[in-house]
């Protein structure tokens, strides 16, 4: 399933990073600039390759290792609750 | 004697005495509507023969105003505009020459919206104009513009708490602004790593509450009464708080309590007057965080929590989404001129 934006996930875009707040309210996680361009290409459009696919072709770098940052990065913020697979 | 005001679309009937009426009159006189307008939303008194009537009313009058304002956040501090029309949110803890650096700036040619409460609307990231006056300690040492200092010098200058009201729209009439700027640079004054996990915290209550109140702050871990005296009618109380114990809710309560008059936090000790400025960039959550300390009406039932997500983090993120059009930076604060040289610089840099 495509990755996209959990839902009950309270987020804010900073232009900068994207910032997220914790179920417990008391806490913040934060994306850095990269990382916020990977969550905004997950929209559910976009299965995780498309998405490696997309970085590798704006940053001229290998898709396979654009595709292990993705998932990695993918999985932690599924695990995070800010990115649901379905 | 009875006052009429609309502050942040708020509606308030202010009724005491004569004297503390005209106090309050006279530090919100562009905020006074019409004796007949339409009914208020809010009235605010005090008890006949209240000892603390000035301190009590005030605290009324800010309250009402700052649990029922929308959809604003408040900041403590101050709201400037630069020369090309940017707005600039000043916040800081007091002590920092936020007013000073103010009035500096207006002199130079800013525009002011305020000077010690900024309104920052989240969602279209403006500063709204607070056109309160100005509060100077008559024969004080702050640096102040000669105009503000010849109004506040005089005997029948008005005041509130000891200090002289200054209208700065009288000094400088075409600064005053009374429309929202477009929020461009935000400025939190400070020194760069100040360690967060310790406050100072002080708090003035009735006395007759005194006990009871220095018997809820004895129970929370993590504050140390540093001093505790009665003045006058009034218990005061100078507190460490060491944050890693936790005892921020239950401080939060009893900062809430109807018998505190004052409080007042501070993360930080005072600048050193004497030293060169100097400035870093802050990331816009950085400066959210340090803004929401800043933060006045995010009192539990206030209007402007309604409707948030629960919890100090996302206010946090409301804030520093609304910071996006801004650049931000922490000033360590120094010797005064370079100071406000550095502030301006700062101003072009963000227009830039």
């Amino acid at each position: 399933m495509n990755p996209r934006p959990a839902p009950g996930a309270f987020g804010r875009d900073a232009g900068d990073e994207c910032l997220f707040r914790d179920s417990d309210g008391m806490r913040i996680h934060v994306l850095n600039r990269t990382a916020r361009e990977i969550y905004l290409l997950c929209d559910g459009s976009r299965s995780s390759a498309e998405v490696a696919g997309e970085l590798a072709h704006r940053y001229t770098v290998d898709p396979g290792m654009a595709l292990s940052d993705v998932d990695d990065l993918v999985d932690l913020l599924v695990r995070l609750g800010i990115l649901s697979r379905g | 004697m009875i006052g009429r005001f609309r502050v942040l679309g708020v509606d308030l009937r202010v009724e005491g005495p004569t004297d503390v009426v005209s106090s309050i009159g006279a530090a919100y006189a562009r905020f006074k509507i019409p004796a007949n307008s339409p009914a208020p939303h809010l009235c605010v008194t005090v008890p006949p023969g209240s000892p603390d009537a000035e301190m009590l009313l005030y605290q009324r009058f800010l309250a009402a105003v700052l649990l029922h304002a929308e959809p604003q956040a408040v900041f403590h501090g101050a709201a400037l505009v630069d020369r090309g029309g940017g707005g600039l949110l000043l916040a800081g803890p007091s002590g920092h020459g936020k007013s000073s650096l103010t009035l500096a700036l207006v002199e130079r040619g800013f525009g002011f919206l305020g000077d010690d409460y900024a309104p920052l609307d989240l969602s279209s990231a403006t500063l709204w104009p607070f056109p309160r006056t100005a509060s100077v300690l008559p024969g004080g040492t702050a640096p102040l513009p000669e105009g503000v200092r010849r109004l506040a010098e005089r005997r029948e200058a008005p005041r509130l708490f000891g200090k002289a009201l200054v209208d700065i729209g009288a000094v400088f009439p075409e600064a005053l602004r009374m429309e929202p700027a477009p929020l461009r640079t935000v400025v939190v004054l400070g020194a760069p790593g100040t360690e967060t996990d310790v406050s100072f915290l002080h708090l003035a209550a009735r006395a007759a509450d005194g006990a009871r109140l220095a018997s809820a702050l004895a129970g929370i871990a993590g504050v140390v009464v540093e001093s505790d005296e009665t003045v006058g009618g009034q218990r005061r109380w100078s507190l460490r708080v060491e944050h890693a114990q936790g005892p921020t809710e239950a401080l939060g309560a009893l900062v809430e309590d109807e018998a505190v008059l004052y409080s007042e936090r501070t993360w930080s000790g005072p600048p050193d007057f004497t030293q060169r400025p100097s400035a870093s960039p802050l990331k816009r959550r950085e400066a959210a965080v340090l803004l929401t300390r800043e933060l006045l009406n995010r009192r539990r039932g206030s209007r402007f929590l309604q409707g948030r997500a629960d919890g100090i983090a996302g206010i946090v993120l409301d804030v520093a989404q609304a910071l996006r059009p801004a650049e931000c930076f922490q000033v360590r604060v120094g010797r005064f001129a370079e100071t406000v040289d550095l502030i301006e610089r700062l101003t072009e840099r963000s227009a830039s």
